[in-house]
């Protein structure tokens, strides 16, 4: 089973699941890969969750090159999310991307941004949250990414399919 | 004696200068003046400076003194007059007209220090720096004819006539020969300088936007202009990172921009080196001013904190540290920093959530008078 389907069947026995602590669910598919959700609430027809990350083993040691055509990709296909998101930072040495929403959405006081983080080293690959900054404030907080079933069945497709081919 | 010229350029330079410190805050704000600046004055727009001016009449018209007037009689025809216009002027003010006046950067340094009460800086240490400088004091027997000194040649020239009996007081005339010419002279004094070493740190990673960049600069050009004021010599360097530091000039510094990550660790190395190489502390006063949006990346904080009050902290007068509101809101940085301001008093912070919060920055930075 790919990591689109097992996620479908997590969703499907978290039915009903609400808590202020997020419920970390894992899945993992032939290829090794880890996709873990932190879900605070799940109902038939959607999902809210914290953080959304994704292992990628093979990507491990590239360098930023790859991490880039990932981050181009990714930031073309996922259009569908509340803004449209584009790599903003490049970090060579870290060999990390830092990927947010283009332009962030202002509320009243306020500005809220998803984050993705690439990163080729082996404590991760790919890390999505959603912030909050509240104007003259420092410091941001992060808030659950509300999403319905299909939009998070199609994220989770279009990441995968993103992923560059390394071999 | 003064002449009735100089007396109205007095009062018009007092006039604008009373305009332009009315409206400092603005200026302040949106850096207006900055992109008119020159070696030593700026060009400033100032508003409703009505000059008033002689017109001529149309040829033929008669002159002052001229026609069938009555002494006292008013000039001009009195009362409203049909005339040619197209209509009554509006009810409503026209646009606003500006006049550009030139401000010496000295005169805008005393009003910024007037207007936001800034305390005079003392210099720390010694004036261990001497630089030498000619004053025009002695007299010389050679010398250029542009600096003769007519007075003292004459007066030699009378001691020699007078001494070799050639004066004649009923016929008294004093013809200067070579040997009398005397010459204004100069002599090299040594004076002590107050030296200012002024560090410009900027976040040119992706998330620093051309607005952020805006307001660095504009603040540091207030910061440059007053500093400029309290010290003899002021040296500025330049410094900008994203992951990783390099030093730049002036021109680079406000016209970059990188899409790297941010490594405020990186930026505070070069710092470092660059007091160690050359601003020993004990001849400069050194001044940090360091602008960024705080998103700093990974563990970064920790190594910060270290090199800043290790290596950087203690040698200077000030560290100022801004940080700028960028698109994606303020980063955590100056919460780190807050942790220290009660062990080091020479640290100062500010945020700066956008062009109208410049004035106060400056403010909080130079309140201090160190």
């Amino acid at each position: 089973m790919d990591l689109t389907e097992q996620i479908e069947n997590e969703i499907k026995q978290l039915a009903g699941f609400s808590s202020s602590t997020p419920r970390r669910v894992e899945v993992t598919d032939s290829d090794h890969r880890v996709l873990g959700i932190g879900f605070v609430a799940v109902d038939t027809m959607s999902v809210a969750f914290e953080s959304m990350t994704l292992h990628v083993p093979e990507l491990v040691g590239h360098e930023t090159g790859v991490l880039r055509e990932w981050a181009d990709a990714l930031s073309n296909k996922v259009t569908y999310l509340l803004e449209n998101i584009g790599p903003i930072e490049i970090d060579e040495r870290a060999k990390e991307i830092l990927i947010r929403s283009t332009p962030p959405v202002k509320l009243a006081g306020a500005t809220q941004f998803y984050e993705v983080l690439l990163g080729a080293q082996a404590n991760g690959t790919f890390l999505l949250r959603r912030y909050r900054s509240e104007t003259g404030q420092p410091g941001r907080q992060s808030v659950d990414i509300q999403l319905t079933h299909e939009t998070l069945r199609k994220l989770v497709g279009d990441l995968v399919e993103t992923i560059p081919d390394v071999s | 004696m003064s002449r009735n010229i100089d007396r109205d350029l007095t009062r018009f330079k007092q006039i604008v200068r009373g305009k332009v410190r009315q409206n400092l805050r603005k200026y302040v704000n949106h850096g207006e003046m900055i992109g008119r600046k020159g070696k030593n004055v700026v060009s400033i727009p100032v508003p409703s400076i009505n000059i008033p001016r002689f017109q001529h009449g149309p040829k033929g018209s008669g002159g002052v003194g001229q026609g069938d007037g009555e002494e006292g009689q008013p000039i001009g025809k009195g009362g409203q007059q049909p005339g040619d216009g197209m209509g009554p002027a509006g009810s409503e003010p026209g646009d606003q007209h500006y006049r550009e006046v030139e401000v010496t950067l000295d005169e805008l340094a005393e009003m910024l220090g007037d207007e936001l009460q800034l305390p005079r800086i003392e210099p720390k240490g010694n004036d261990a720096i001497v630089s030498k400088k000619d004053r025009y004091t002695t007299i010389s027997d050679n010398g250029p004819d542009s600096l003769r000194h007519h007075k003292r040649t004459f007066k030699k020239a009378l001691k020699r006539s007078i001494a070799s009996a050639s004066y004649r007081p009923e016929r008294p005339m004093i013809i200067p020969t070579r040997p009398d010419f005397q010459y204004r002279s100069w002599k090299s004094v040594p004076l002590p300088q107050s030296n200012a070493a002024l560090i410009y740190i900027m976040d040119v990673s992706g998330s620093m936007m051309d607005e952020q960049k805006e307001i660095v600069r504009t603040e540091a050009f207030w910061i440059d202009t007053w500093l400029r004021n309290q010290y003899d010599g002021v040296e500025c360097r330049y410094i900008i990172h994203d992951a990783a530091a390099k030093e730049v000039d002036e021109d680079t510094f406000y016209h970059t921009r990188e899409s790297g990550g941010t490594r405020i660790s990186s930026a505070y190395k070069v710092c470092r080196d660059l007091i160690r190489r050359d601003f020993p502390p004990s001849e400069w006063n050194i001044y940090c001013f360091q602008f960024s949006d705080g998103d700093n990346w990974g563990e970064d904080n920790k190594d910060c904190l270290q090199m800043l009050i290790e290596d950087i902290m203690v040698h200077c007068n000030l560290y100022c540290y801004g940080q700028v509101e960028s698109p994606y809101g303020s980063g955590d940085f100056i919460r780190e920093l807050r942790n220290l301001t009660e062990e080091h008093e020479n640290l100062v912070l500010s945020e700066i959530p956008g062009k109208d919060a410049i004035y106060d920055s400056i403010k909080t930075f130079l309140g201090k008078g160190k």
